[in-house]
C-alpha cells in the first residue's frame, strides 16, 4: 500500500490525538501512583504530581515487602491463579467440545446453565457453608475450587461457539483411523482451540488474580492472603489514616507480575484473539 | 496412523502436559499451606480476630503473652475499614475465635446475642477496676458486662487551634451558644469555625451527638426502649442536637468542602489555622502529632482540647475498637480458660508495660500515667476526669443503634433531609428492629 | 492400512457412543459448576426468605417479609436505580471509547502494539487499587483538578463529593479499568474483515465513515454482544470500585445494590442481605437473556 502524503498527515494527527488522550487517561494516573510511591508519608498525603523532594523509594518498597506480606501473598496469588486457570481451561475445553458436538436437549440445557453462571454473581455465605461441610473453608484449596466452579462459564461459553464453527472432518478421519476420544481431544481439538483458550486465559488471569471480595472471606489468616487482600489489609493497617505512599507502592508491586506476564504473552494474546476467537 | 500431525500439535501436547503438572503441583502446594504451629511449649492455640489497625503496643502484648504462658496466639486479621461489618459477616459463617477484638459499643455487642454466645465478665476484677467506663459501653442487652475494656476509650470533644482563638481574643467554646457567637467573629475574618469531614462520613455525628449526650441524661435510651418516650418526640434531645448542628451549618460555620473533606484534611486544616475547631475523638490525637512532625511541644503550643455540650460541657465517651475484648463461648474449656487467662495477664502483670509502650492513659485503676503523653493527650484526660461522661446516643438502643446513621447525616449536610425527618427515620428503624428482636411492648 | 468400518457407521451405536463420551467430557465441568456455583445459589434461596439475623438462634421461614422490608425502606428501588445508571454509564463509556481506540489501533504495527499495551495497564490494577488511585486523583485539590486549573484557575470541584457527579465518576472509573481489554476484543473483531475487502472499497470511493459503518461495524456484532453483555452484567455486581471511592456516598448517591447488601450485612440483617443478592441474580438474568437474544439476532442477520 502506497502511503500518500494525506495518509501520513492523517497518521501523525491520529497519533498526536491518541497521545493527548493517553495523557489524562493513562499517564497522569500511573505517574501519580509511581511518583507518590516514592515520597515520604507527609508529602504523599498531598497527592501532588510533582517529583519527590525527598526520595523514599527503598524505605517505602521495603516496608511493603516486610509489613505488607508481599512475598507470601504473591506466592499465594500464584498458587491460586495457576491451577485455577489450567483446570478451567482444560475441563472447560473438554466440556465445550462435548457441548459443541452434541445436539441433544440435555447438553443444550446444561450448556445454557453453565454459560449463565458466567453472568450471575456468586453468593458468599452459602458458598462458605458449603465449604464448611467439606471441611475446606478458609483454606486455599477450598478457594481454588470455588474459583474454578465460578469461572468455568467464560471458557465453556467462548469455546463451545468456537467448536461449533469448526468442521468435524479431522475428528471423523481420526475416529476412522482408530484414535480414541481422549487422543482426538488432546491432539486435534485442543490445539485448534488454542486461540480462543488464550483469549479466555487473559480474561481469567485478570479476574482471578484481582479477586478481592471472595478472598476476604474464603481465606482466613495472614499466611493465606492473596495480593489484593494483602493490599487492602495493609492499606488499613496504619493508625487512623491511609498512608498513600505505602498504598501506592503496594499497588505497583501488585500490578507488576501481571504486567510482566502480559508483556511476555502479548504477541500470543493478540494472535489468539485475531485468529477468530469471536466466531 | 492418521495423517502426520504438524509439529505445532505435538508442541501443544507437551504444553498441555507441562500445564497439567504445574496445576497438580500448584494444587499440592496450596494444600500444604503453612501449618499453624501447635504451641511451642505444648500449650493451647488461641485464635484472635484482630483489627489490622492494632498499634505495635497491642501486637507486642500478644507476643509477651505467648512467652509468658507458653500458649500460641494465632492472629486472624480483619481490615479496619468496615471492621464491624466484616467481623459480623465472619461471625455469621459460624466461625468462632477464642478472643475477639471488637467495637465496645452496646448496640454492637447486642448484635452478637451475647447472652448466648459470649462469656460474661461482670464479676471479673478488671471490670471493677474500670469504673464508670462501663456505663458507656461493654455491656449486653441484659445488663451483664461482656467485653473487657483495656484501652483508654474514645473521648469526643473539640480540638482547637490556640493561635487562631488567641488572635481573635476568644476562649475555647464549650456550648452551642458560644460556638455560634464565635462563628460570627471568625466568619468575618475568613476563618472556618468547624472543620467537618463529610468525606469520611462518620465524624459528622460528633457535634450533634456530643450535644445530645450532654442533655439526654442516663435514662433517655432506656425510656425509648420501654416506650416511655420516642426518638422523634418534640422534646427529644437528639432532635435538639441535630437542630443545633443544622444551625451551625446554616450559619456558614463549616468548611466549604464539607462533602469531600476527610478527617485527615480537617486535622491539617485546624493545625494550619485555616479552621478553628474540629469535633472528633481522642484516638485522632496521633494524627495531630504527625501533623506536628512528631514534636509534642509544638503540638501542645498549637492545639488544645476542650469538652463541649449543648448548654454545658459534657464528655461523650465510646469504648473504641482497640483494646476491647470479648470471649466467645466455644465449648472448649481449656481454650476458654486460657482466653480468660490472657485477659488477666493483659490487665494485670502486663498492664503497666502496655501503658508505657502505647503512651495511652490507663483506664483501669492501679496503674500510673505514662510519661510520654503529649500535652493534648493530657488535656483530653483532664476532660475525661472532669466529666460528666455519657455514652454515644444510640449505643444503648437495639442492636445496630439508629440504623443508617451515616447515610442520614451525609444527606443532612447537603440539605437532602431535615432533622425532623432524621429522628423519624431513626424511630422507625428502632421500632422495626425491636419488633424483630421481640422486645417487650413493641 | 485398513480398519474395519461397520461399527463406526452403525447409527444406533454411534448415537449411544456419542452420548457416552459427551457425558464423560462434560462431567468435570458440569459437576464443578453444579457443586460450587449452583448449590450455593439454591441455598441462598432459603436464606433470602428467612428471618435470619445475627441475633437469631435459629433460621425460620418468613415468606416475603424481607422483600417487603426492602421495598418499604426504599432500599430496593433506590439500589436498583443506582445500579442501572451505573451499569448503563459504564457500558456506554466503555463501548464508545473502546470502539474509537480499537479503530485507531486496529492494525498490528509495533507502534500500535505499544499503544495497546499502554491502554491495557489499568486492566491489570485490582478494582480496589483503581478505586484508591482515582480517589486520590479526583480529590478537590488533586491532580485532575490541578490539570483543569491550568485552563480554569482555582478549579476545585469535588467530583466524588457532589451528588450530581459522584455516580458518573464512579461508573467512569469502572469503565476506565476495563477499556484496555474491551479494546483488544474489538480489535480482534475488526480484523476479521480482510484487508483486501477494505482496499477494494477504498478504491471504490468509500470514505472512512462509510467503511466503518457498512463493513467493519457489522463484523463486530459478536464482539459487541460479548462486551455489552459481560460489561453490563459486571456492572451489576459493582462493589469494589464504589466502596474504595465513595462508600455509597455522598448521601446515598452511589449506593448500588451491593452497597446496600453490605450495609444490611453490617446491621446483622442476613436474611434481608440474602434477599438483595437474590434480586441482583434475578436482575442479571432478566437483563442478560433478552439482551443476548436481541444481539444474537443482529449477528445472524448480518
Amino acid at each position: 500500500m502506497i502511503l500518500t502524503r494525506r495518509d501520513r498527515v492523517f497518521a501523525v494527527v491520529k497519533y498526536v490525538l491518541l497521545s493527548l488522550f493517553a495523557i489524562p487517561w493513562i499517564v497522569i494516573p500511573i505517574w501519580t501512583v509511581l511518583v507518590n510511591s516514592a515520597k515520604t508519608p507527609a508529602e504523599a498525603a498531598a497527592l501532588g504530581m510533582g517529583l519527590p523532594t525527598q526520595w523514599n523509594v527503598l524505605e517505602n518498597y521495603g516496608i511493603v515487602f516486610t509489613d505488607g506480606d508481599y512475598l507470601v501473598s504473591l506466592f499465594n496469588s500464584i498458587v491460586v491463579t495457576v491451577p485455577t486457570i489450567v483446570a478451567v481451561v482444560l475441563i472447560g475445553a473438554a466440556a465445550a467440545w462435548a457441548f459443541g458436538r452434541s445436539r441433544g436437549w440435555t447438553s443444550k440445557t446444561v450448556f445454557y446453565v453453565i454459560s449463565l453462571s458466567m453472568l450471575i454473581p456468586p453468593t458468599l455465605l452459602p458458598t462458605i457453608f458449603l465449604l464448611q461441610t467439606i471441611q475446606l473453608d478458609g483454606s486455599l484449596p477450598g478457594y481454588i475450587l470455588v474459583m474454578i466452579g465460578t469461572r468455568l462459564g467464560i471458557v465453556v461459553f467462548l469455546a463451545t461457539g468456537f467448536v461449533r464453527a469448526l468442521p468435524d472432518d479431522l475428528e471423523a478421519a481420526a475416529t476412522i483411523d482408530g484414535a480414541n476420544r481422549f487422543q482426538i481431544f488432546t491432539r486435534i481439538v485442543l490445539p485448534l482451540l488454542m486461540p480462543v483458550l488464550f483469549s479466555a486465559t487473559v480474561i481469567l488471569i485478570v479476574f482471578v488474580w484481582s479477586d478481592f471480595f471472595f478472598a476476604q472471606f474464603l481465606l482466613t489468616g495472614s499466611a493465606r492472603q492473596t495480593l489484593p487482600l494483602a493490599l487492602y489489609n495493609f492499606a488499613n493497617s496504619s493508625g487512623q489514616t491511609l498512608r498513600w505512599n505505602l498504598v501506592f507502592a503496594h499497588v505497583v508491586l501488585t500490578a507488576l507480575p501481571l504486567l510482566v506476564a502480559y508483556v511476555f504473552l502479548q504477541r500470543r494474546v493478540m494472535g489468539g484473539l485475531t485468529e477468530g476467537a469471536l466466531r | 496412523m492418521y495423517q502426520a500431525a504438524p509439529p505445532f500439535r505435538r508442541r501443544s501436547t507437551r504444553f498441555v502436559a507441562i500445564a497439567a503438572t504445574l496445576a497438580v503441583g500448584g494444587a499440592a502446594l496450596a494444600g500444604c499451606s503453612p501449618a499453624s504451629s501447635d504451641g511451642s511449649g505444648g500449650g493451647v492455640t488461641l485464635t484472635v480476630w484482630h483489627n489490622t489497625q492494632d498499634p505495635q503496643a497491642v501486637l507486642d502484648m500478644y507476643s509477651a503473652y505467648e512467652k509468658e504462658s507458653g500458649n500460641t496466639i494465632e492472629l486472624v486479621p480483619i481490615s479496619s475499614d468496615g471492621f464491624e461489618a466484616a467481623e459480623l459477616t465472619k461471625w455469621a459463617t459460624g466461625d468462632r475465635p477464642d478472643i475477639m477484638e471488637m467495637n465496645g459499643g452496646a448496640s454492637v455487642i447486642a448484635q452478637y446475642n451475647p447472652a448466648e454466645n459470649f462469656t460474661p465478665l461482670t464479676d471479673e476484677d478488671f471490670v471493677a477496676r474500670g469504673g464508670d467506663v462501663y456505663t458507656t459501653g461493654g455491656y449486653g442487652p441484659d445488663g451483664e458486662i461482656y467485653t473487657a475494656i483495656v484501652n483508654f476509650p474514645e473521648v469526643w470533644g473539640l480540638y482547637y487551634n490556640k493561635d487562631v482563638l488567641a488572635e481573635h481574643g476568644l476562649q475555647p467554646a464549650t456550648t452551642q451558644a458560644e460556638l455560634l457567637q464565635q462563628c460570627q467573629v471568625l466568619k468575618g475574618a475568613g476563618v472556618t469555625t468547624i472543620a467537618e469531614s463529610g468525606g469520611s462520613q462518620w465524624p459528622l455525628f460528633a457535634i450533634p451527638f456530643t450535644e445530645t449526650t450532654s442533655i439526654m441524661g442516663p435514662d433517655w435510651q432506656t425510656d425509648v426502649l420501654d416506650r416511655t418516650t420516642t426518638i422523634d418526640a418534640p422534646d427529644s434531645p437528639l432532635l435538639t442536637g441535630l437542630e443545633n448542628y443544622k444551625a451551625l451549618l446554616d450559619g456558614g460555620c463549616a468548611n466549604s468542602d464539607i462533602t469531600t473533606a476527610t478527617f485527615e484534611d480537617s486535622v491539617a486544616s485546624v493545625f494550619s489555622g485555616e479552621a478553628a475547631y474540629q469535633a472528633i475523638h481522642s484516638n485522632i490525637e496521633p494524627v495531630y502529632l504527625d501533623q506536628a512532625g512528631g514534636d509534642a511541644a509544638l503540638l501542645g503550643d498549637t492545639i488544645g482540647f476542650t469538652a463541649f455540650g449543648a448548654d454545658a460541657p459534657g464528655v461523650m465517651v465510646q469504648p473504641g475498637v482497640i483494646g476491647v475484648y470479648a470471649l466467645p463461648k466455644t465449648g472448649d474449656s481449656a481454650k476458654e480458660a486460657a482466653a480468660l487467662d490472657f485477659l488477666t495477664f493483659a490487665t494485670g502483670d502486663y498492664y503497666q508495660t502496655y501503658i508505657d509502650e502505647s503512651g495511652t492513659f490507663p483506664i483501669l485503676s492501679g496503674a500510673t500515667d505514662p510519661t510520654t503523653a503529649s500535652p493534648v493527650m493530657k488535656e483530653i484526660k483532664a476532660a475525661y476526669d472532669a466529666g460528666p461522661i455519657g455514652p454515644l446516643p444510640g449505643s444503648g438502643l437495639t442492636p445496630g443503634g439508629f440504623g443508617d446513621l451515616l447515610g442520614a447525616l451525609s444527606k443532612l449536610i447537603v440539605n437532602d433531609i431535615t432533622p425532623q425527618q432524621v429522628v423519624e427515620q431513626f424511630q422507625s428503624h428502632v421500632a422495626s428492629t425491636a419488633k424483630s428482636e421481640g422486645l417487650p411492648g413493641w | 492400512m485398513t480398519h474395519e468400518q461397520p461399527a463406526a457407521t452403525d447409527p444406533v451405536r454411534r448415537r449411544r457412543r456419542r452420548a457416552f463420551w459427551v457425558l464423560w467430557f462434560a462431567l468435570p465441568a458440569t459437576s464443578m459448576v453444579g457443586v460450587f456455583f449452583l448449590i450455593p445459589q439454591l441455598l441462598n434461596l432459603r436464606f433470602a426468605f428467612s428471618n435470619w439475623r445475627s441475633t437469631s438462634s435459629s433460621i425460620t421461614f418468613n415468606g416475603l417479609d424481607n422483600l417487603v422490608y426492602l421495598d418499604e425502606s426504599g432500599e430496593l428501588w433506590h439500589g436498583i436505580g443506582v445500579t442501572l445508571m451505573y451499569a448503563v454509564i459504564a457500558m456506554v463509556v466503555q463501548n464508545v471509547v473502546s470502539l474509537l481506540l480499537a479503530y485507531a489501533l486496529r492494525e498490528t504495527t509495533r507502534l500500535n502494539s505499544a499503544y495497546r499495551t499502554i491502554f491495557f495497564i489499568p486492566v491489570l490494577l485490582s478494582p480496589v487499587a483503581a478505586g484508591y488511585v482515582w480517589r486520590g486523583l479526583l480529590a478537590p485539590d488533586g491532580p485532575i483538578n490541578q490539570l483543569i486549573g491550568v485552563v480554569v484557575p482555582g478549579f476545585d470541584w469535588a467530583w466524588l463529593g457532589e451528588p450530581s457527579t459522584a455516580l458518573f465518576c464512579v461508573a467512569f472509573i469502572d469503565a476506565w479499568k476495563w477499556i484496555g481489554l474491551t479494546t483488544l476484543i474489538y480489535i480482534a473483531g475488526m480484523n476479521l474483515v480482510s484487508p483486501e475487502m477494505i482496499e477494494a472499497s477504498t478504491l471504490d470511493g468509500a470514505n472512512a465513515w462509510q467503511r466503518f459503518r457498512h463493513m467493519i461495524f457489522p463484523m463486530l456484532a459478536p464482539a459487541f454482544t460479548y462486551n455489552t453483555v459481560v460489561n453490563l452484567v459486571a456492572a451489576f455486581s459493582a462493589y469494589d470500585v464504589i466502596q474504595a471511592t465513595t462508600a455509597g456516598g455522598p448521601g446515598d448517591a452511589t449506593r448500588a445494590i451491593n452497597i446496600y447488601l453490605r450495609l444490611e450485612w453490617g446491621q446483622g440483617n442476613f436474611g434481608a442481605g440474602s434477599a438483595l443478592s437474590l434480586v441482583v441474580t434475578v436482575l442479571v438474568i432478566a437483563a442478560a437473556i433478552p439482551l443476548i437474544w436481541i444481539l444474537r439476532r443482529r449477528e445472524v442477520a448480518q
